[in-house]
């Protein structure tokens, strides 16, 4: 029995195709340098720019704000700035470094989501965008500090103090900054991974899940609505924890910078 | 102990299983092409990750049972372990599918 093989990825990796139903071939084609992430993210950045920017300009002015959402967003961004800034960096430099923790909170937040929305995705599915900003952070993170104490102050900060005769003491110390800095790099690269692998594997599930509908046809006829019912339920399951997960991973994303830029700016002695 | 040598039992007999497919075709590809080590692969890889989550809930759980007044606490930091403890199976994972499908 040969099994026509289903591609469950061509749902969650990026394409120049924008399918809305493939059966019936409706689509369409995105021009060269363009796909479909791209266009996602600019909607990412639209929604964004659309709350946030009125939101901000009445808080300038002096007035809370009254609409549901945007309480629900002010209080968000009173949540990320307790639970995420002020933990991480402390709350001496919380507020110079807000805006930034702010943006990359909620633009992953809502990359994520829209992977949520029918017949959209989430850029963040991409490893390409998720090596994007954790370049970001990356650049934010080390860039930062060395603005705050100098290049060479901030490199020589690495070498630690060793309590060791002299042929071995600068040799430990030497290696023990080798580590760390092979670590800045691993945990920028670890962030990026952490956050791709996590809505990737999560949507790939959710398709697979889904096909197992179209897979029927190569069962019993009985078969396809326990089938059809039992996927239907489990997706459902799963969007619910998709859900989660978008939020968890712009949480960790967020957090895991905001800890860095700390461990950045005040070295631990 | 019990538990190390019934594990031991369960790999030898799943490798025993899986050994007819090692004899077929690799197709050309520079990387392990054989889908059943790759599945494998991610099956070890979910052994680890559900003991690491086991570990986290049962001492979370018994701190949260010891000092109930910490709870919110708590549960913040074991879903923020978890999300992290959840990176790293899916490391195992990635490297899984790349060795499956590229």
């Amino acid at each position: 029995m040969v099994l026509a093989s289903i591609n469950p990825f061509e749902h969650v990796l990026d394409t120049r195709h924008w399918n809305f139903f493939e059966s019936v071939r409706i689509g369409f084609d995105i021009r060269a340098p363009f796909s479909k992430f791209i266009i996602l993210q600019l909607i990412a950045a639209g929604l964004m720019f659309a709350v946030f920017v009125p939101l901000g300009r009445r808080i300038r002015d002096g007035r809370l704000p009254t609409s549901k959402l945007g309480r629900v967003v002010m209080g968000m961004l009173e949540w990320v700035r307790d639970e995420i800034a002020i933990p991480g960096v402390g709350e001496h430099d919380a507020n110079r470094f807000l805006p930034f923790l702010w943006s990359v909170f909620f633009y992953i937040f809502v990359c994520n989501l829209l992977g949520m929305v029918p017949f959209l995705g989430s850029p963040t599915g991409s490893i390409w965008v998720t090596a994007a900003l954790a370049l970001c952070a990356f650049t934010v993170i080390h860039g930062s500090a060395i603005i705050k104490t100098g290049p060479t102050h901030y490199l020589k900060a690495h070498f630690p103090h060793v309590e060791a005769p002299f042929p071995l003491g600068p040799i430990i110390a030497f290696f023990i900054a080798g580590i760390e800095i092979m670590g800045h790099f691993i945990k920028a690269f670890v962030l990026a991974v952490r956050l791709f692998a996590n809505i990737f594997a999560g949507h790939t599930v959710l398709a697979v899940i889904l096909m197992l509908i179209v897979m029927a046809k190569y069962a019993p006829g009985y078969m396809f609505w326990p089938i059809s019912f039992g996927s239907v339920l489990a997706v459902t399951a799963l969007s619910f924890l998709e859900l989660f997960i978008a939020f968890l991973q712009a949480y960790v994303f967020a957090f895991l910078t905001s800890i860095f830029l700390g461990m950045a700016l005040h070295p631990e002695h | 102990m019990k538990a190390i040598r019934l594990f031991a039992t369960v790999f030898a007999i799943m490798l025993i299983l899986a050994a007819p497919s090692f004899a077929q075709n690799a197709p050309t590809s520079t990387f392990l092409t054989n889908k059943a080590t790759a599945s494998l692969g991610v099956g070890l890889a979910i052994i680890g990750a559900a003991f690491g989550f086991g570990k986290i809930g049962a001492s979370a759980l018994e701190s949260m049972a010891r000092q109930p007044e910490v709870a919110g606490q708590v549960r913040g930091a074991m879903i923020v372990i978890a999300a992290l403890l959840e990176g790293a199976t899916f490391f195992g994972l990635l490297i899984c599918m790349i060795a499956l499908f590229v």
